[in-house]
């Protein structure tokens, strides 16, 4: 035993240095705790439970080992001198020191005729989505600087979103959703979705969701074009609409300061926070789903941890921030006024437990746009920015993912592969019933108790089995014939047994009685015909 | 004769051979033919003498007159006893055999001897008992006879091994047994001739097949040229060897022959267990033959003629009783049993294949052939195309590969070689001395170092097992900051040691153990008392472990106690001391051993092969001289070092005890305080005295140490309280800490605001407002404040106050609070438990107008409470800005398993078993394939069946 735990603490320095490489992945990429195999006394499902530990572990090894092949890191702005800051850097300083492509993506649109502008960039970031409060809708290759489309709708545009690619859009007008294709024509009209002000996509269930000026939410799969769900919020008008990436729970806030949480699967709100103490203004989920960044009418930006629903932030705008963005890398641009300022490390403070961060990484405006809306665009160090003066494209370093998955969204994807990867994400299309708080419920064992199950299976439905023996002693086949012929000659006495040998008991007395009585009715020279 | 004494007189026969001819004449008819053929001259004299009882002459000669056939017989004799007088003894037994049972049956006066060798050693055994009547005691001597002529075959081996090389001798013996073993298998081999001709010879077991192969080369005529040869030689050394060596070593021989040749025997019997044609085992076979003499009758005896010319014609009578066939159904019975064995061993021998097979994650026909695998061999790698060969004509100029292919080690193997032949004999034997020399220099030198190693472990490891205990709680720290929990990994390890501890024997509760104490055998035997200290060494460990201590004594002092115990005495106050005069002694003993070890030169010694073994001999004390030089450092200078690590092992009372506690008590104190959350100090008091009770109940089985053990936790309980009030009252950086690390931040401390614009200066206002509304708060909290008060202190800004109080104001109407709570009331009071009223009015009472109250409150209310989520188990029990829904999303439902589904059994085993996505977005591709790779993979084309077990 000494022996054996003297080799436990003296381990050499391979096994040591293969065990922190296994903890190195596992952090990364290890999805739970493993299996104790030890527990299982059935000898093929250790052995099967073996092996499946073995394949996870390889698994994340090859995962790690797989990083090899993401060869593009993010970079930030890194301040040289201590008093140096980076959001005092300027676009056209940025501009004049980066490459002359990268510079190119970062210009500005002057259309100051229709109003604020929101905009959506498509999912891998190649087409940007704009529209005009008072009606001007326009899609281009922002890129190349290729106008896709042009509409004049001559109605208030409130909100506009992209599809599941870059062929079709939607857009929130005055009275209903409208579905455009990309060359503008106009495909259909949601006339479901009343009065809409702001419109969410979900890509992987092909959910277009909707909240409208009365307060409710809509759902409608645009696959088939049903509507799969319409919740009523009872909050009144929605002052805010943002999906959480993750769980593609629809965050809904309101007038008095709530967040509420939605699946298309409940009538009521899955969670209800109270975040601000004014009109929530804007929302934004990273990507992992574990925060939310919030703005509202008090002034205050939240950092909510929503795993939690803790607050773990609070910090204080000049002005209410209208908009916020999360990028892939975290990054959090907040909208404010004519200001906008791009926030590096929330989560990470919150993690970590640190103190708030001090100050912003990024910043542009203060030059009298209203800014509307904020978006970031996939895969680029790119922030979109949408003012009543028309629209901004920023260069924000170390924003956007690096490293893209083509299998997921390929921003150089040609004619052919868009085709294919619409056809593939419409077969494994997630159904909306899938949509729960803990996407990781899908195949889990339902842990309700038995009784409740069976409340649940039939309420109401109290199986009466005596009342399956009907007293209804004709035909060859009747219920009770029928048990007593297979059932009867077992030995189980029970209940049922014993009121159907009563039951019995009648019937033969009942047949005994009758026949008596045709007897004597037939008198007694005919009452042998009798039967 | 019986045809296992045939059997086992084969070999014999062979090697007395007397003329081959004889044998010829015994053996089927068919090669009797082809024997005359062959040796013509000799076959005109023999063919009447020999008995050659198939042919046509010999019966009509017989049935005659039996007088002359008697007569007949006894020349034969008379002829057979000359040959065996010139040196072998029983030569051509297989025709004589016939004979003899034919004269036994006959005429009595034939020969005592005749029917002695008849009756052959098996049915010796088997007619222990019986008595027969022509069996006299002569029988004895003449039975020692036949035997000797195997000896006489080993004895030219020795001869021979004497005279020439080892090798040579094994050749011969190994010749020699396959020579035996064929004459056996040429016996059966007839045998199972002539069984052929009756029943197809069906019982062609693997020897009778090479008896057959045997045999085809007798009938080819090869056959009595070449083993004629062989034993003719061994003929003729046999009659020297004979001569020579004495009667003892004869019966050495005959006894280790009679030892080994049972087990022929019974394979012999086993071979030929199955029943013939007249339902019979072959062992006793009665033949036609058998029966004719019985006969008297002439007439019928001409009938029975050419049955009798039938081939068994080697078969001789059985002489006693035969069993009587069994009755059929036991005979199938028996049959069956026999075939069910034979086949359900056919069958296990794929067991394991099978199971394999079933067990095995993937498995692709056609399965890969087993021998296909096995002969892989490596060879040297010839380049094959013109790439290849351009890149070993690279590798061999660059000095990475040899030209032929072969590693420079065989080059330089085979060149020494080369040397040796040209070396005279003598200097090859003297170097190979002086290399042994060497070599046990060597090992002596490993021993050496191996001691020195062992006393290391004293202190020296004692010393640095610190260091290593530290390193590895570093890298623990580091994987459980990565996430993984280090015990799990090594959960196997340790439940193993675990388990082996429990299982160990020398527990306390041991049978072993009782019987020590009882016997009271620690008093006078030495190992006894070793394994009962070791087992008190134990029992304190474990003691510890169920504390829940950390068992610091290691690895070594487990080996020091086995090993060394019998001089320690473990209770000794100075055990250290005396531990460390005894590491001096022995290090003062090896140094002897230096001296004594001085290199003897041998005269070959400044051979240039060896001047690296020098070499590496000096380099090697050298290190041991060193480490014994720093283990002598160690010992007298860092002896407060040593001193302190003494509490490693087995505690020490006394003076020593003290100084040892000091560095405890920080310790100690902080898991106390982390573990408190009142200041109540008598409640504190009340809570130690009550651990100390349980100490002492822990202690109890083993009194003197629970004192012991008091003794020592006391104070240092003791000491930690009162170190205790102090930090309670100034402050405790502990509690401080968690406060700070808490996550939850709801508090003022999420009210602190930093302003996100620029264009001020960090936002200090909102900070000082607060600081005043945080006063009264916790002091944690205001160390908090401290490090922010220093970037935020600097001055405040009117402005951001101006806008706070505008917030404040603008919402003032609005009770969003309150009406969220409110809200959460509703949802908590409407998700919770319901009482319904099932009551039905005027059921049991009356009801309507008129009804009194009393009456009214008097009936009876028949209520069910609908169970709902209980308020404090709610998951917003603890969030007051939050309400979590709780009611069941049923479309959820449908995707979750109802119940845990079949082989697992437990919801983790299953759940885990999920939790590794399969698809190729998210794994790399190795992974993707291996987790769906199909379990069973076919190739084109026809599959066939696995030929033989692969394992």
């Amino acid at each position: 035993m000494a022996d054996s735990s003297s080799k436990m603490a003296v381990t050499p320095t391979e096994d040591r240095a293969a065990k922190l490489r296994l903890a190195e992945a596992q952090k990364t990429y290890g999805r739970g705790k493993a299996n104790n195999v030890k527990t299982a006394r059935d000898k093929k499902l250790r052995s099967n439970l073996q092996r499946q530990e073995y394949k996870h572990k390889q698994a994340v090894l090859q995962a790690q080992d797989a990083e090899i092949l993401l060869e593009h890191t993010e970079g930030f702005l890194e301040p040289e001198a201590e008093l140096e800051r980076t959001y005092k850097v300027r676009q056209d300083e940025i501009k004049a020191s980066v490459g002359i492509e990268t510079a190119k993506k970062g210009f500005e649109l002057k259309l100051t005729d229709m109003g604020p502008y929101r905009m959506d960039y498509s999912r891998n970031g190649r087409d940007l989505l704009l529209a005009g409060r008072k009606g001007h809708v326009a899609t281009m290759d922002w890129r190349e600087g290729k106008l896709g489309c042009e509409l004049q709708l001559n109605e208030t545009v409130r909100d506009a979103r992209w599809l599941h690619n870059n062929q079709y859009f939607a857009v929130a007008q005055k009275k209903h959703t409208y579905i455009y294709d990309h060359q503008g024509t106009e495909i259909h009209c949601l006339n479901k979705h009343l009065e809409p002000l702001f419109l969410e996509f979900l890509p992987y269930h092909f959910l277009l969701a909707s909240a409208q000026m009365s307060g409710h939410l809509k759902y409608t799969d645009t696959s088939t074009g049903q509507t799969v769900a319409e919740l009523p919020t009872r909050l009144g008008k929605p002052t805010a609409l943002a999906q959480n990436p993750w769980n593609a729970i629809m965050h809904v806030g309101h007038q008095n300061g709530t967040v509420t949480l939605w699946s298309p699967n409940s009538q009521t709100p899955l969670v209800k926070a109270l975040v601000h103490q004014g009109p929530v203004r804007s929302m934004a989920m990273d990507r992992q789903g574990r925060y939310m960044v919030s703005t509202g009418q008090d002034q205050k930006m939240n950092v909510w941890d929503i795993r939690m629903y803790r607050e773990v932030h609070s910090y204080s705008c000049y002005q209410p921030g209208a908009s916020v963005a999360i990028s892939d890398r975290g990054l959090t641009a907040v909208g404010w006024g004519t200001q906008m300022s791009v926030w590096r490390g929330l989560f990470d403070a919150a993690t970590a437990d640190q103190g708030k961060v001090q100050s912003p990484y990024m910043a542009w405006g203060g030059d009298g746009q209203r800014i509307e809306n904020v978006r970031w665009c996939p895969y680029e160090d790119v922030l979109g920015v949408g003012h009543d003066q028309g629209f901004a494209s920023i260069i924000v370093p170390g924003a956007g993912e690096p490293n893209f998955d083509s299998l997921e969204a390929n921003p150089y994807e040609n004619v052919k592969q868009r085709q294919e990867a619409e056809v593939h994400s419409l077969l494994t299309k997630l159904q909306p019933d899938m949509i729960s708080l803990d996407p990781n419920i899908i195949g889990k064992l339902d842990t309700i108790n038995d009784k409740k199950v069976q409340e649940y299976r039939n309420p109401e439905q109290k199986e009466d089995h005596m009342e399956k023996l009907k007293n209804r002693g004709r035909g060859r086949n009747s219920a009770l014939r029928k048990y007593l012929r297979k059932k009867g000659g077992r030995n189980v006495i029970d209940e049922k047994r014993l009121k159907a040998e009563t039951l019995r008991k009648e019937h033969a007395a009942r047949t005994k009685d009758r026949l008596k009585q045709e007897r004597q009715d037939l008198g007694p020279a005919l009452s042998r015909f009798a039967k | 004769m019986p045809r296992s004494q045939t059997q086992l007189r084969g070999p014999k026969d062979r090697s007395a051979q007397k003329p081959a001819q004889k044998r010829k004449n015994g053996r089927a008819l068919n090669a009797l033919s082809i024997a005359e053929k062959q040796i013509p001259t000799k076959l005109g004299v023999r063919r009447s003498r020999l008995g050659a009882y198939d042919d046509g002459s010999f019966n009509r000669k017989r049935n005659n007159q039996e007088g002359d056939d008697d007569e007949d017989e006894e020349a034969q004799h008379h002829k057979r006893r000359r040959t065996e007088d010139t040196g072998s003894l029983d030569g051509g037994s297989d025709s004589e055999g016939h004979e003899w049972t034919l004269g036994q049956v006959n005429s009595d006066d034939d020969s005592e001897l005749d029917s002695d060798e008849a009756l052959g050693e098996s049915d010796e055994e088997r007619f222990e008992g019986f008595t027969f009547r022509a069996s006299k005691s002569k029988s004895k001597p003449k039975k020692a006879e036949p035997k000797a002529k195997k000896p006489s075959e080993i004895n030219l081996d020795e001869d021979i091994d004497e005279s020439e090389e080892e090798s040579e001798g094994d050749y011969d013996e190994d010749e020699d047994d396959d020579l035996g073993e064929a004459a056996v298998d040429l016996a059966t081999a007839w045998d199972m001739n002539t069984a052929a001709e009756e029943e197809d010879a069906k019982e062609a077991s693997k020897k009778a097949k090479r008896a057959a192969r045997d045999d085809s080369d007798e009938d080819s005529g090869s056959e009595g040229d070449s083993e004629s040869e062989e034993s003719d030689d061994g003929l003729s050394v046999s009659d020297d060897g004979a001569d020579k060596h004495g009667l003892s070593k004869l019966q050495d021989f005959v006894q280790a022959l009679e030892t080994g040749k049972p087990t022929r025997r019974t394979q012999k019997s086993q071979e030929q267990g199955k029943p013939s044609e007249y339902g019979l085992t072959s062992s006793n076979k009665l033949t036609v033959a058998d029966l004719l003499p019985s006969i008297t009758d002439s007439r019928l005896k001409n009938s029975l003629k050419h049955i009798d010319s039938a081939p068994q014609t080697s078969k001789t009578g059985i002489p006693g009783k035969l069993d009587a066939p069994l009755a059929k159904r036991q005979q199938d019975r028996l049959d069956r049993a026999a075939a069910y064995e034979k086949s359900k061993e056919t069958l296990n021998r794929w067991l394991e294949t099978v199971k394999a097979n079933r067990r095995a994650e993937h498995l692709s026909f056609p399965l890969p052939d087993p021998e296909a695998e096995q002969n892989h061999k490596m060879d040297v790698a010839k380049p094959q195309n013109d790439l290849e060969s351009a890149i070993q004509n690279i590798l061999v100029e660059s000095g990475l590969a040899e030209a032929d292919g072969k590693s420079a080690e065989d080059q330089i193997q085979s060149f020494e070689e080369l040397q040796a032949r040209n070396i005279p004999i003598e200097e090859i034997q003297a170097r190979r001395t002086e290399l042994r020399k060497r070599r046990d220099l060597l090992f002596r030198e490993e021993v050496r170092s191996k001691r020195i190693k062992k006393i290391k472990s004293k202190s020296y490891r004692r010393v640095h097992r610190k260091e290593r205990e530290k390193q590895e709680q570093q890298e623990r720290q580091a994987l459980l900051e990565a996430g993984v929990d280090p015990d799990e990994m090594d959960q196997e390890k340790s439940e193993r040691m675990r388990a082996e501890a429990r299982m160990g024997s020398k527990h306390r509760e041991s049978k072993w153990s009782k019987g020590l104490k009882q016997s009271g055998r620690t008093a006078w035997d030495e190992e006894a008392r070793n394994s009962a200290a070791d087992l008190a060494q134990r029992e304190e460990e474990l003691r510890k472990r169920i504390e829940g201590k950390r068992v610091s004594t290691g690895e070594d002092d487990y080996l020091e106690s086995s090993s060394e115990s019998e001089e320690d005495d473990p209770w000794a106050e100075d055990a250290s001391d005396v531990e460390r005069q005894k590491i001096q002694k022995k290090l003062k003993a090896l140094n002897g051993d230096d001296v004594d070890e001085d290199v003897p030169k041998g005269p070959h010694a400044d051979l240039f092969a060896m001047k690296f073994m020098q070499k590496a001999d000096a380099a090697r004390k050298e290190q041991n001289d060193a480490e014994i030089r720093k283990l002598q450092r160690e010992l007298h200078g860092e002896e407060s070092e040593s001193e302190a690590d003494s509490e490693v092992g087995r505690r020490k009372f006394g003076k020593s005890t003290k100084p040892e506690q000091k560095p405890r008590k920080p310790l100690l104190k902080n898991e106390f305080e982390e573990s408190l959350d009142s200041d109540d100090e008598d409640a504190q008091a009340a809570r130690a005295g009550s651990d100390d009770d349980v100490n002492i109940v822990v202690d109890a089985p083993a009194k003197q140490k629970s004192t012991s053990n008091k003794n020592v936790s006391q104070p240092s309980r003791n000491s930690s309280h009162q170190e205790k009030e102090t930090p309670a009252e100034e402050e405790n950086p502990w509690l401080v800490q968690t406060e700070r690390t808490n996550r939850r931040r709801t508090g003022p401390d999420a009210q602190e605001t930093i302003d996100i614009s620029l264009d001020v200066a960090p936002q200090a206002a909102p900070a000082k407002q607060q600081n005043k509304k945080q006063q009264n708060t916790k002091t944690a909290a205001a160390k908090q404040l401290h490090a922010e008060n220093d970037s935020d202190d600097e001055e405040s800004v009117p402005v951001l106050l101006k806008n706070h109080d505008l917030v404040k104001r603008a919402f003032a109407g609005d009770e969003v609070v309150q009406d969220f709570e409110q809200d959460k009331m509703d949802t908590i009071e409407d998700e919770g438990d319901k009482v319904v009223d099932n009551t039905l009015a005027g059921w049991g009472s009356w009801a309507g107008d008129g009804v009194s109250k009393k009456q009214q409150k008097r009936q009876k209310r028949d209520l069910t409470t609908v169970e709902g989520v209980n308020p404090q188990q709610r998951k917003d029990a603890k969030l007051d800005r939050v309400i979590i829904n709780q009611k069941r999303v049923k479309k959820n439902v449908k995707y979750m398993a109802s119940q845990l589904p079949h082989e697992f059994e437990t919801k983790q085993q299953y759940e885990r078993s999920l939790r590794m996505p399969l698809g190729p977005e998210w794994s790399t591709k190795e992974t993707f394939q291996s987790g769906t790779k199909p379990r069973v993979m076919i190739k084109q084309g026809i599959i066939k069946p696995m030929q033989k077990p692969m394992l």
